[in-house]
């Protein structure tokens, strides 16, 4: 079902691969965020509109500056909103990775065991009043 | 485009039901990623998606009440009044339904490909056309990349061993299965909707999903057909040399590289016939499985034996662990991709043993040990011509 639209969460998307980009545009669209999607880190530091996302979901490894850099440049401009790191790739230390550099969660692709919407649920809750589950 | 701030494009209200529905169709212009364009019978343009604005390099407030054939060019912009008349009169579909390429042109002039798919949706007396445009030039790009990471893994798989190409393969069929996750968790939650635009969307992320399952096969076909590639370059070499090289490299980056290995080859059993690299990958991947399943274990040995068969003009190399052996359940599905008992595994390992094996003439299969654990045992044809004196 899609969600009414009315106190719009705004995401940024960030991951090298065109049809992960597509695939969470539209299934983050369906349940009512605004969905900006980038294919690497030049673009989302380009973006004079780091202010207005709710959250970030940064790709691991993105040609360039890998994610976690990605989100320190982020942070070194001031930005604090959740991120969650998202990984194709087999990180035995996928957690501690995330953890260290700050991001709030991970989900490790294909997404089929972790649901991303859950997590940006969660990490967004503090904002949203809502009943604890 | 991404840096303006989000405006939502103006749709016209008349032509659907109420706010609520209103709502809905505006979160779907903004967040569909390919450029949708809804337009009525007589071509004028009435909704234009976000991903279309960028595409185009139109705003929505302006292309809108425009003629849809200002985005296209050359022969299918002289011809699209022509295919909706068709259309009207006779209900002869040239392209709805049906998706093709055709040139598009961009607010300042550039041409670029694109693939056009129009559905048809009846509103009481109204009919909209519904386009979903995506961009090729983007995807050809894409496929260059897909082409340069092959090529990469393939250079990186002659240098190092097969569970390190399984990753990267991992890695590689993650993408297109994450598309596919996203998709159909998205088709799931539109199901409900009985609104046509939706329902657009609902078929075309369903088609996306297969499209990107069907991209997952390939890159696993496109695997099987490298490893496989016929002509193996099989030339005399000596089996202890093979396997005293595979051994270094097995023990390369492992946690478990003091695990003791014992290698005996009967000296009617040294001259083979094998491509050195792909028949080193079958032994590494053999070795790292017999230390994987002997985790924790402190009596973990590696047994390596080869020997020549009485029949066939073969020799038979075996790798035994003495792990836990392998469960009734593993041991017919073993070699097939995908069957794994490991947490981070792909299981293609053995699958891709198998295959090169095959590709030398030779078989392989998983025998238990009497006295506890597990042997593999594949054959590779004997060097004839120089048989150990």
């Amino acid at each position: 079902m899609l969600i009414p639209v009315r106190d719009i969460r705004r995401i940024a998307v960030v991951d090298d691969n065109l049809a992960v980009r597509d695939s969470l545009q539209l299934l983050l669209g369906v349940h009512g965020y605004e969905v900006e999607a980038f294919a690497g880190s030049v673009g989302l530091l380009a973006s004079t509109r780091l202010a207005v996302y709710d959250c970030f979901v940064i790709d691991l490894k993105l040609g360039g500056p890998d994610g976690p850099h990605l989100l320190s440049s982020v942070r070194a401009r001031g930005f604090q909103q959740p991120a969650i790191l998202i990984s194709g790739w087999e990180v035995e230390s996928l957690e501690r990775l995330a953890a260290d550099a700050g991001f709030a969660s991970h989900v490790r692709k294909p997404m089929m065991i972790t649901s991303i919407v859950d997590e940006i649920r969660r990490v967004l809750r503090p904002r949203e009043s809502r009943p604890p589950d | 485009m991404t840096d303006t701030p989000a405006k939502p494009p103006a749709v016209p209200l008349d032509q659907l039901d109420g706010p609520a529905h209103q709502l809905h169709f505006e979160s779907i212009l903004d967040s569909v990623p390919d450029a949708m364009v809804v337009t009525n019978e007589a071509g004028i343009i009435l909704a234009f998606s976000r991903a279309a604005e960028t595409l185009f390099g139109y705003t929505a407030a302006e292309i809108i009440g425009q003629p849809v054939n200002r985005l296209m060019a050359g022969r299918d912009r002289m011809n699209h009044d022509t295919y909706i008349g068709n259309y009207m009169r006779t209900g002869h579909r040239q392209i709805i339904g049906k998706g093709r390429v055709v040139i598009a042109a961009r607010a300042d002039g550039n041409l670029f490909p694109v693939d056009l798919k129009i559905g048809e949706a009846r509103i009481g007396d109204y009919c909209l056309f519904t386009a979903f445009i995506r961009d090729l030039s983007e995807q050809q790009n894409a496929e260059r990349r897909m082409q340069a990471m092959q090529s990469e893994l393939a250079h990186f798989s002659r240098l190092s061993a097969v569970g390190t190409m399984a990753s990267a393969l991992a890695h590689e069929l993650n993408q297109p299965l994450t598309a596919v996750a996203n998709y159909l968790e998205a088709s799931r939650d539109l199901l409900d909707s009985p609104d046509p635009e939706i329902r657009e969307v609902l078929r075309g992320a369903l088609s996306e999903a297969a499209t990107q399952a069907v991209r997952a096969g390939e890159i696993v076909r496109k695997l099987r057909s490298y490893v496989s590639r016929g002509e193996v370059d099989a030339r005399p070499v000596r089996l202890t040399a093979l396997l005293a090289d595979a051994i270094a490299l097995s023990k390369v980056s492992r946690e478990r590289a003091d695990i003791p290995v014992i290698v005996e080859v009967a000296r009617d059993a040294d001259r083979v016939l094998a491509d050195p690299i792909q028949v080193q990958q079958v032994v590494i991947n053999l070795i790292r499985n017999a230390m994987d399943a002997m985790a924790g274990q402190s009596d973990a040995q590696i047994d390596i034996r080869a020997m020549r068969l009485d029949a066939g003009g073969l020799v038979e190399v075996e790798v035994c662990d003495n792990g836990p052996g392998l469960s009734a359940e593993m041991k017919d599905s073993v070699f097939k991709p995908f069957a794994t008992t490991k947490a981070q595994g792909m299981g293609l390992g053995l699958s891709i043993c198998q295959t090169i094996v095959e590709a030398h003439g030779g078989t392989i299969r998983a025998v238990p040990k009497p006295s506890g654990g597990t042997c593999f045992r594949f054959t590779l044809r004997e060097d004839k011509d120089n048989l150990a004196t």
